[in-house]
């Protein structure tokens, strides 16, 4: 479980957790998931989803995309004070700019010497709308979005697509809208490199632990229809 | 681009002066230059540019969503600051308003107390909110009956019983004997039960038709509304240039229409973004531009100007048409006051072109279109007051040249319309013709037909007359168009349609003495 330092595209430099399968030697090759943010940036939750993708035989990387506005935000959403910074740092926070660094990680990924070179991604809330977006611009080989937000404003992107999408969504997500899920699964239905998993009764961050809506049933479904798919299209 | 040759700008003045008095009481020959100098003048600018973000706040009934959505108030607050944060210290917004100033023609110079709108970088919130009224419900209980359903009777007012009609409550009627007897309606009670009400004073609540409930009004019974809003970055400008060393007569000039100087190459311009000590953004400015003073010979007299920018700009440059012209108008003006010939006064005057134009522009437009025109031809050497006045006077000329024949014109017309409806109204012809349209409203219709109809054969007869007396007055000016001499009627088209109107009048009160058919209409109140 170490820091890395990934170099930007423009010039900088942010730091990514990482988290290695067991017993991984210089010459063993595993893929990587580049685990994707909510908006209270690298903090002990997704710490762990980077530690339980490691334990199912992956590389995770999950970068601090907020670097720009302050590197190594960490925030809780049980504190109000901080709840309140995430949703500044979500109204502040340059989506096209977050592509980019994610871009770039992936570039590294592909390149760490343990790197089968295979490179999927899986991001929650802000990070669901960005796996979703990585899905569109990037080589992405498998893409999961958990709960993604504002992907409706997004949906002639699809096109782009090259890779497999799975999409989770919450049925009652307070940041998604019924009107917002029906666009989405309308446009998304059809189209078969793109998997989608509705949770009924469920809302936003519902496999966030230790969060308001978390529901432990419903939590381990998703992540085992996630585990598959990864397996499926990473291994 | 590149700094204009002085010697040309000279040349290119002399050229504007020769065409300004060509034909106005100079020649093209009698227009000199007597002396000119100039230099390169260059100057330093900068336009502050400030960012300010507006915020409009929207609220619209029932569940939508625009851009980005939050799903409660506060965390829409919050993201709306994040985004006007990441506006005001965002490289790429700063990188795009530098381009969006850069990339206008006038690249920002002398952009001052200008707001533009960002509308690419303009983010929508938006967030449901449930109805204050309602607290979400979407009804409300129904005032009229709070929630009763029912209402007090509106005819016995709850009483139950109303008074009796029949008897008007005195419970006695007047029998056909004349003599008082009991009420055989309400038997003497005065009074019988109401029969909107069956008797219980009570009635279904009109308000909410018996639910109790009705829909709430300000969410139109959906319970919601979202409030969207709308974060848009707006460019505030300010100019500052170093006036020290600048001619007066450019500092004014720059200040305000620096852009179109620069749009249309009067004067040379280096743009660089920088950024101002207090971390602001700024673009700042070399300008070069020629600036010189020149004077002119006219017919022996000395005319001096300033010469400014590439294109031969002509400032400060005195009246000197108005002198020129100074005998035309004279002529003008004795035509305007009727004093002697009007038409050869008019001949006499514009043997200036200047005043030749004036008075056929009068001639074919109104008043103040034709001063903008004018102005047009000639945008130096005569003061805009100079130019009202002289179209004043024109207008009076030319009304003073179709005096007379309007009103033979006016005469006329009348007289053939006169003609026409003694024609129509004094034989039988009349009667006939309201026997085939039976119906007063039809006639009256014709009425207004025949008086349209005089009143614009007058109108057009003089249109005739005046026309051929301008004809003789200004169709010299006019160069082989003489049938396109436009005439202004003037009050006397007015009194053209109600002459007619009167006349018609008159004919139809003259059938009622003569003995032939009436139109109906005229009987009607
Ligand atoms: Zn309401
Ligand atoms: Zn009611
Ligand atoms: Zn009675
Ligand atoms: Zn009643």
């Amino acid at each position: 479980m170490t820091t890395i330092t990934i170099p930007s595209k423009d010039g900088g430099s942010f730091n990514a957790y990482m988290a290695m399968p067991e017993n991984v030697s210089r010459e063993t090759k595993v893929p990587t998931v580049i685990v994707i943010q909510e908006i209270f940036g690298i903090n002990d939750g997704i710490r762990k989803k980077c530690d339980w993708l490691a334990s199912y035989g992956f590389m995770a990387i999950a970068p601090d995309l907020f670097w720009r506005i302050e590197p190594g935000i960490e925030l809780s959403d049980q504190v109000p004070e901080e709840l309140e910074r995430a949703f500044q740092l979500f109204g502040e926070f340059n989506v096209d700019q977050g592509i980019e660094d994610l871009k770039a990680t992936l570039h590294v990924a592909k390149g760490h010497a343990n790197s089968t070179g295979k490179v999927g991604v899986l991001g929650y809330c802000l990070g669901g709308k960005l796996a979703y977006l990585m899905a569109c611009r990037s080589e992405s080989i498998a893409s999961i979005g958990y709960y993604g937000v504002g992907i409706e404003e997004l949906l002639v992107e699809a096109n782009n697509i090259s890779g497999k999408l799975m999409l989770h969504i919450a049925e009652k997500d307070g940041f998604v809208p019924p009107e917002a899920q029906h666009k989405i699964l309308e446009a998304f239905m059809p189209n078969d490199s793109i998997i989608l998993n509705t949770y009924p009764d469920m809302d936003h961050a519902f496999t966030r632990e230790g969060g308001d809506n978390y529901d432990e049933e419903n939590a381990e479904m998703a992540d085992n229809h996630s585990i598959a798919f990864l397996n499926e299209n990473l291994k | 681009m590149s700094i204009a040759d002085p010697k040309d700008l000279a040349q290119n003045a002399l050229k504007q002066i020769r065409r300004l008095s060509d034909g106005n009481g100079s020649s093209a020959d009698s227009v000199q230059i007597m002396e000119a100098k100039g230099e390169i003048i260059s100057m330093e600018a900068l336009t502050h540019i400030d960012i300010d973000i507006e915020t409009n706040e929207e609220e619209r009934v029932g569940k939508l969503q625009q851009g980005t959505f939050l799903p409660t108030e506060e965390a829409m607050n919050a993201a709306i600051a994040g985004a006007q944060k990441g506006i005001l210290k965002g490289n790429d917004s700063r990188k795009m308003i530098t381009e969006q100033i850069l990339g206008r023609p006038d690249k920002g110079f002398s952009l001052h107390g200008k707001n533009i709108p960002l509308e690419e970088l303009k983010q929508d919130f938006s967030t449901h909110a449930p109805c204050n009224r309602c607290q979400g419900q979407g009804s409300t209980s129904c005032g009229q009956c709070q929630g009763q359903r029912q209402e007090v009777c509106t005819q016995c007012r709850g009483r139950t019983m109303i008074p009796c009609r029949q008897c008007h409550g005195n419970g006695m009627i007047q029998g056909p004997d004349g003599k008082q007897q009991q009420c055989k309606f309400c038997f003497g009670q005065r009074q019988v039960s109401c029969p909107l009400c069956q008797k219980t004073g009570r009635m279904t609540c009109r308000q909410c038709r018996g639910n109790g409930n009705i829909k709430c009004d300000p969410c139109k019974g959906g319970g919601l509304f979202t409030k969207i809003v709308s974060v848009l970055p707006v460019i505030k400008t300010l100019f500052e240039m170093n006036r020290a060393d600048l001619p007066d007569g450019a500092i004014g000039l720059i200040e305000r229409s620096g852009s179109r100087l620069v749009e249309r190459d009067h004067i040379d311009i280096q743009a660089e973004p920088v950024t101002r000590k207090d971390g602001g953004l700024a673009i700042q400015y070399q300008a070069q531009f020629p600036y010189g003073k020149i004077t002119f010979s006219i017919n022996g007299k000395p005319v001096s100007a300033d010469l400014f920018g590439n294109k031969a700009k002509l400032l400060k440059l005195k009246p000197f048409l108005e002198d020129l012209i100074k005998p035309g108008i004279e002529s003008l003006k004795k035509a305007a006051n009727n004093d002697g010939v009007v038409a050869n006064q008019i001949k006499k005057a514009s043997g200036h072109k200047l005043i030749g134009q004036a008075i056929l522009l009068t001639a074919t437009m109104p008043k103040k279109q034709a001063v903008m025109a004018l102005k047009k031809k000639y945008p130096l050497g005569i003061s805009n007051k100079a130019l009202q006045s002289l179209i004043k006077t024109a207008d009076q000329a030319i009304g003073n040249v179709t005096r007379r024949p309007r009103y033979i014109g006016l005469a006329i017309g009348l007289c053939a319309s006169g003609v026409a409806y003694t024609g129509l109204l004094l034989t039988k012809t009349y009667a006939n013709l309201a026997i085939s349209l039976n119906n007063p409203a039809l006639e009256m219709a014709l009425a207004a037909v025949l008086i349209a109809a005089g009143g614009g054969l007058t109108h057009y007869t003089i249109k005739l007359t005046a026309k051929k007396s301008m004809t003789h007055a200004i169709g010299h000016l006019m160069k082989n168009r003489q049938s396109n001499i436009p005439t202004k009627t003037r009050t006397s088209g007015l009194y053209a349609y109600i002459g007619a109107a009167l006349l018609f009048l008159i004919m139809v009160e003259a059938t009622r003495h003569i003995g032939t058919a009436t139109p109906a209409w005229y009987f009607l109140k």
